[in-house]
């Protein structure tokens, strides 16, 4: 007892001696008054993480420093509450240090009422998640140019001494200054990669530990850009593991999934209850993946914020709820009991994964695999609103899967199919007086399909009706929803189609003899193209994130003959990333129009980005949408 | 649901837990009652039905009360569980205690399940966390019946004892009207026979009972088969439409004003510190306006809006003005205070004053259901403009938001409520001017520059403060493709949102390619600023709000506003303007829009003005609102037709 006092005593010491807010650090403070960027709501000074495995490998000790300035009063609402997340019964947090330095220098602590321990929002309700928690430090007195200093150390468990992690420099506000150290027994090897030379690496050892430190100075941030690729995919990071070999880790991860996804006679009935007079294997998966879907709350939950080991899955039947680990391990419980072959696939926040290392926080969720008709199905568990075979992260991923024997890494595809496609057909029937009548059909797949139901399946007949009406109204100003037909949006074996007629006056106007159509834009955000660029030249890649297709037909008929005066240019441009085409045609008393634009690639390299800009405002500029003619 | 009345005053709770998850059989009668409210046949547009929603409240003499809430949910729709299957009970540790009762599903069987003792979890409130209000004594109960399904009934029962909100005093709103049908509402209030309850039903007929007990009065209002609200985009407050119940023993405005004022007692304080800072803030300053500006704006920026100073009393009771200015932050009622302290300092008069921002407030009975805390500065003998220190980055003298509303003056003497004289849209509105130019090929560039008032000049600075930097540059090169896919911003110039004795500017020079069409015979144009693309408060908000063609509810504008738009577009001479859109004027109150077009020496003299005037637009309006739309519409889709050279 006496023994651990005194060590506790040494631990403050020497965290003190190291980490208070010294003259070095106010000195930096002094200095960044006359380098304020102008477009950010804070200035990090200096930002520093220390990673101390113990020398019995159980205990990771992660000492943090973030000491940043407040530039102005929204990054005062956003920067001045300090959010410390952490398990209850695991975690240990001791906080030494958390002031406000102003301007003048003057250092103001933290009052205690404004330290604070809260539910997180998002786990409100779950209790199966009660251990998670965040401590909130509100630092009151904070004002635009002062900086809020916080130093705190959080002492964590860990098994087999493993640890790992994916670190990224760069992010929403500019530093100054930002390190990163692990401090591992000296019998303990550490593999790292970085992906940037400005990453600074150096390697000391001290007594009986081995001391890693990155550092990178000068750090700007990103610029503000419209589908600006995520940030790991731009920032200078460094992946570090204690461990090359995926075997360990995929093993306890299967023992784990295997030993909650055992199928006890709770969901055994349940399996029966569900699938019970489904004759098809995709039938009975089908409705599994709804019961998963719609009837098991989802908690967000961040994958690995609580670990990866699911709980057993009759205790997620019980509780009706549960965070991705918790829905997956259901589910494949249930698809266990229908006799199927489901496993985990842990999926990574990147097309290609890092292999090399074993970081298991480059996973961002969990899909499960279902072999079904010699492909494999890939189901998400939070997908209430997903076409069954689709899942909304880019075609090709590579995933890692939890099976026994050796690691495997799997394609992610979509089932059979499945593309990402919006089409839609437009007749117009064009009357006397600008008046007109139009008969919409929409057909959605993939992606498009998603965000329609996203977008409306919960919606009441009412508020469906109020919603054809919108879209009536921004199809053309005073226009009418005289009827809509919608397929079944619970039907996640059916992609949805949609029937709309609309009628309505100025659908064109009338300058001296010369009438003009200018094509509006599909009134539904979900049949649309989903991007609308702006920006003339870029600092980073294009993000597309997925490889789609927007098809619209027009065919516009009139009662009388039409003289076309004028006739938007044909086009037609096609490459491997992307195609753009329009043809237009005019008949007896129709004009015929066909539209669409297929994107091939994720994401676009900033040095073809003009030749793409200069045709995509020209393919949306309303010179290729209007038409020019006279009615006999 | 009640529950909005708890939240509010936040009466406070502890619980008490289920020990077991309890199985069995309801009786038949309340099956009956269950089955017979309805299905999803009946109700088609409903999520759920609400079958019983009773409140009873026994109140002591000293304002003391315990409450109890039981409620019978029906769920019909796959939505009417996620909004149900969750149920939250706001309250703070200190004052209050809640048991409850029962909390069971019953299934359409007749079975029941009650709710296991692991889905009641006692946690802090999100809600307030949103407000920078971390105090861990902000709790909720947050009951989770997750394995209810479409077809269930949600039975939950709560008791609530509370210390006294209003010593001596009681008053409580009740709304029974919410987007559920309600088949049974019932309120009973027991009153100490010596406390007189006054009241009124609004939005609605109740049916009214009065018992007399030996020491209690028991009061009933009753109500059957009320239909639901629907939601509609920017609506009025639910509490504008539904039926709703109003008591206090509160006889006058008079008393409450008395009342609240006896609560400000000690609080309108001063210090050495104080003095100093106001004698400084007011150094030079010989205008009243500009003293009464000058603290103004200080504590508007100087004093964060932050609840972690919530403690006793804290959404009646405000601190000390000097605790307040200490600490630099505070609520509404502690801004407020501290502003009437730092006036009277400069010898100005000011009154704390209370008010509803986003709903009406019910007049007919003396309530302490407020939204908000500001302060009237008396300009001349019993002449008040109201201000509002909470808002950031108001730069007005006098918020536009208070024109024509109920205002409550806290006064010793008492105060009667009344409302505060209307403003015209006038006061708010924002000014587009734009001087363009199009040169022989076809290239536009235009310098616009874009500055507002009140409430327009507010929306601006929180855009910019929102959008610092170079942020703002991006989000207007956005909001210009509608003048042209491909507009492009060479030269912006944006204002310092936090300076509020300068005027918040914004100064582009845009460029677009191209911006005259050869189309076959033809060269077309559109007006640069014919689609309003710079005008952020019709573009981005009034837009957005309007695309339903016609409204049920009125839609909540927050403000009179609109705006106007001068440009003057210069074409170069290798071009002849032959036809351009026709001008029009739309005039039926409260809208008025103008589009004015005329052409001389080549130049395009286009003039757009567009007025609201009215804060809440109602369905009458709206369809005024939308017939101005299409006239504007047919505007837009016109173009400026031009010749060239020997092209006809």
């Amino acid at each position: 007892m006496k023994k651990r006092i005194i060590f506790s005593i040494l631990f403050i010491c020497l965290i003190n001696f190291a980490f208070s807010i010294d003259d070095n650090l106010i000195k930096k403070f002094k200095d960044s008054q006359t380098m304020i960027p102008p477009d950010s709501y804070t200035y990090i000074i200096y930002s520093s993480k220390t990673l101390t495995l113990n020398q019995d490998k159980k205990i990771l000790k992660n000492e943090v420093i973030d000491f940043y300035k407040i530039i102005n009063s929204a990054g005062r609402d956003m920067f001045s509450d300090y959010r410390i997340r952490f398990k209850e019964e695991k975690d240990k947090i001791n906080v030494l240090e958390a002031l406000t330095l102003k301007k003048d220098l003057l250092k103001i602590p933290v009052e205690n009422k404004g330290i604070n321990t809260i539910t997180p929002a998002e786990l409100k309700g779950a209790s199966l998640y009660s251990n998670i928690l965040d401590k909130v430090y509100s630092f009151q007195n904070v004002e635009p140019y002062d900086a809020v200093f916080m130093n705190y150390v959080k002492e964590t468990p860990v098994i087999d001494g493993f640890i790992a992690s994916k670190v990224l420099f760069q992010g929403e506000n500019p530093k100054l200054s930002m390190n990163f150290r692990v401090k591992i027994p000296q019998n303990l090897s550490l593999f790292n990669k970085l992906s940037s030379k400005k990453i600074e690496q150096k390697i000391d050892k001290h007594e009986n530990y081995k001391i890693y430190t990155w550092e990178m100075k000068d750090i700007p941030k990103f610029k503000i850009e419209e589908y600006r690729p995520p940030s790991n995919y731009l920032s200078p990071y460094l992946i570090f593991s204690t461990s090359k070999d995926w075997s360990n880790i995929v093993t306890k991860l299967y023992n784990e999934f295997h030993k909650k996804t055992k199928p006890d006679s709770l969901i055994k009935k349940k399996a029966r209850e569900l699938i019970k007079e489904e004759k098809s294997d995709k039938g009975k998966i089908l409705k599994i993946y709804k019961f998963i879907t719609k009837d098991i709350k989802k908690i967000t939950l961040p994958l690995g914020q609580d670990g990866y080991y699911p709980h057993k899955a009759s205790k997620v039947l019980k509780n009706f709820y549960g965070d991705i680990r918790d829905k997956s391990s259901l589910l494949i419980s249930l698809l266990k009991a229908a006799k199927f072959k489901p496993f985990p696939v842990f999926v990574p926040d990147a097309k290609t994964p890092e292999k090399e290392l074993v970081v298991m926080d480059q996973f961002k969720t969990i899909f499960v695999a279902v072999p079904l008709n010699g492909e494999l199905l890939f189901i998400n568990p939070n997908g209430e609103n997903e076409q069954l075979g689709y899942v909304n992260i880019p075609e090709g991923t590579e995933g890692l899967a939890i099976k026994q024997g050796k690691p495997e890494w799997v394609k992610i595809n979509y089932y059979k199919n499945i593309k990402n496609r919006a089409c839609t057909e437009i007749k117009i029937e064009m009357l006397q007086n600008a008046l007109y009548n139009a008969d919409i059909n929409v057909n959605l797949n993939g992606y498009f399909d998603k965000i329609a139901r996203e977008g409306i399946s919960l919606k009441s007949e009412n508020e469906k009706e109020k919603f054809f009406s919108k879209s009536a109204n921004v199809f053309s100003e005073g226009s009418k929803s005289i009827s809509y037909t919608l397929s079944n949006l619970n039907d996640s074996n059916k992609n949805v189609k949609i029937n709309h007629l609309i009628k309505g006056s100025t659908f064109f106007v009338k300058q001296g003899k010369v009438s003009i159509l200018t094509l509006p834009e599909v009134p539904y955000f979900f049949a649309d193209f989903p991007f609308r660029l702006s920006l003339k030249t870029r600092n980073y890649p294009l993000y597309f994130g997925k490889k789609f297709e927007v098809y619209e037909k027009w065919n516009l008929e009139s009662d009388k003959n039409i003289k076309a005066l004028y006739l938007p240019d044909n086009l037609n441009i096609d490459n491997e990333k992307y195609s753009f085409y329009l043809k237009a045609k005019t008949e007896a008393n129709s004009i015929v129009i066909e539209r669409s634009i297929k994107i091939k690639t994720l994401m676009l390299p900033i040095s073809e980005y003009k030749k793409f800009k200069d045709i995509f405002d020209k393919f949306y500029g309303w010179k290729m949408k209007t038409l020019l003619f006279e009615e006999e | 649901m009640k529950r909005f009345s708890i939240f509010v005053i936040s009466i406070f709770l502890i619980f008490s837990f289920l020990n077991s998850q309890e199985k069995g059989n309801i009786s038949k009668d309340l099956l009956y009652k269950i089955k017979s409210a309805g299905d999803s046949k009946t109700f088609k547009n409903a999520d759920a039905i609400i079958v019983d929603d009773n409140v009873s409240i026994q109140v002591q003499e000293d304002g003391s009360s315990v409450r109890t809430d039981h409620s019978l949910i029906k769920i019909l729709t796959q939505r009417g569980k996620k909004i149900f299957s969750t149920q939250k009970f706001p309250y703070h540790k200190r004052y209050s205690k809640v048991k409850i009762k029962i909390s069971r599903i019953i299934h359409n069987d007749g079975t029941y399940i009650s709710v296991p003792e692991a889905n009641i979890k006692d946690q802090t409130i999100a809600a307030t966390q949103q407000m920078n209000i971390f105090d861990e004594n902000f709790r909720e109960l947050v009951v989770q019946f997750s394995s209810a399904k479409i077809g269930d009934t949600i039975d939950v029962k709560t008791t609530v004892e509370s210390k006294p909100i209003l010593k001596n005093n009681f008053s409580e709103l009740l709304l029974f009207q919410s987007f559920y049908p309600v088949i049974n509402t019932k309120a009973i209030i027991k009153m100490p026979k010596n406390m007189t309850l006054y009241s009124i039903v609004k939005n609605g007929k109740m049916k009214e009972t009065k018992k007399d007990g030996t020491n209690f009065t028991t009061y009933i209002w009753e109500a059957k088969n009320i239909k639901a609200l629907e939601k509609e985009l920017a609506m009025v407050s639910p509490l504008d439409l539904g039926l709703k119940l109003i008591v206090s023993t509160f006889k006058t405005w008079k008393d409450l004003s008395k009342y609240g004022a006896e609560l400000n007692i000690g609080k309108i304080d001063k210090n050495p510190e104080m003095i100093k800072l106001v004698n400084s803030l007011i150094k030079g300053k010989k205008d009243k306006k500009e003293r009464i500006l000058a603290i103004f704006r200080y504590i508007s920026k100087s004093i964060r809006y932050m609840g972690s100073s919530m403690d006793v009393g804290s959404f009646l009771e405000p601190h000390k003005a000097t605790y307040t200015l200490e600490k630099k932050y505070g609520v509404c009622r502690d801004k407020s205070v501290l502003m009437i302290s730092m006036l009277k300092i400069a010898g100005i008069h000011s009154e704390d004053v209370l008010i509803n921002v986003t709903h009406k407030t019910d007049i007919e009975i003396p309530s302490i259901y407020f939204q908000h805390a500001i302060v009237a500065v008396e300009i001349e003998k019993d002449e008040f403009i109201y201000m509002d220190p909470t808002l950031e980055l108001s730069s007005d003298f006098g918020e536009s938001y208070t024109g024509g509303k109920y205002v409550l003056h806290l006064s010793e003497a008492g105060k009667n409520i009344y409302k505060n004289k209307p403003y015209t849209a006038e006061k708010s509105m924002g000014c587009i001017n734009a001087i363009s130019e199009i040169s022989e090929n076809g290239k536009l560039f235009s310098k616009i520059t874009i500055k507002g008032k009140g409430y327009y000049d507010f929306i601006l600075r929180q855009i910019a403060k929102r959008f610092p930097g170079t942020m703002q540059n991006f989000l207007f090169t956005k909001i210009l493709q509608t003048i042209q896919q491909g507009t492009s911003i060479k030269k912006s110039e944006f204002g310092k949102p936090e300076e509020l004795d300068k005027e918040y500017k914004i100064n582009l020079e845009i460029e677009a390619q191209n911006f005259i069409k050869e189309l076959g015979d033809f060269y077309l144009m559109k007006i640069p600023e014919g689609k309003s693309s710079a005008d952020i408060l019709l573009s981005l908000v009034i837009y957005e709000l309007t695309r339903l063609p016609e409204r049920e509810y009125p839609l909540f504008l927050f403000s009179k506003s609109g705006s106007y738009i001068k440009e003057e577009v210069k074409i170069d001479k290798a071009y002849n303007i032959k036809a351009f859109p026709d001008s029009f004027e739309f005039n039926e109150s409260p809208i008025f829009v103008k589009f004015d077009v005329k052409v001389k020496n080549n130049t395009i003299f286009f003039k757009r003005d567009f007025k609201i005037e009215t804060s809440t637009l109602y369905p009458d309006g709206y369809k005024k609102l939308k017939k101005a739309f299409v006239l504007i519409d047919k505007f837009n889709k016109s173009f400026v037709i031009l010749e060239k050279g020997a092209k006809k």
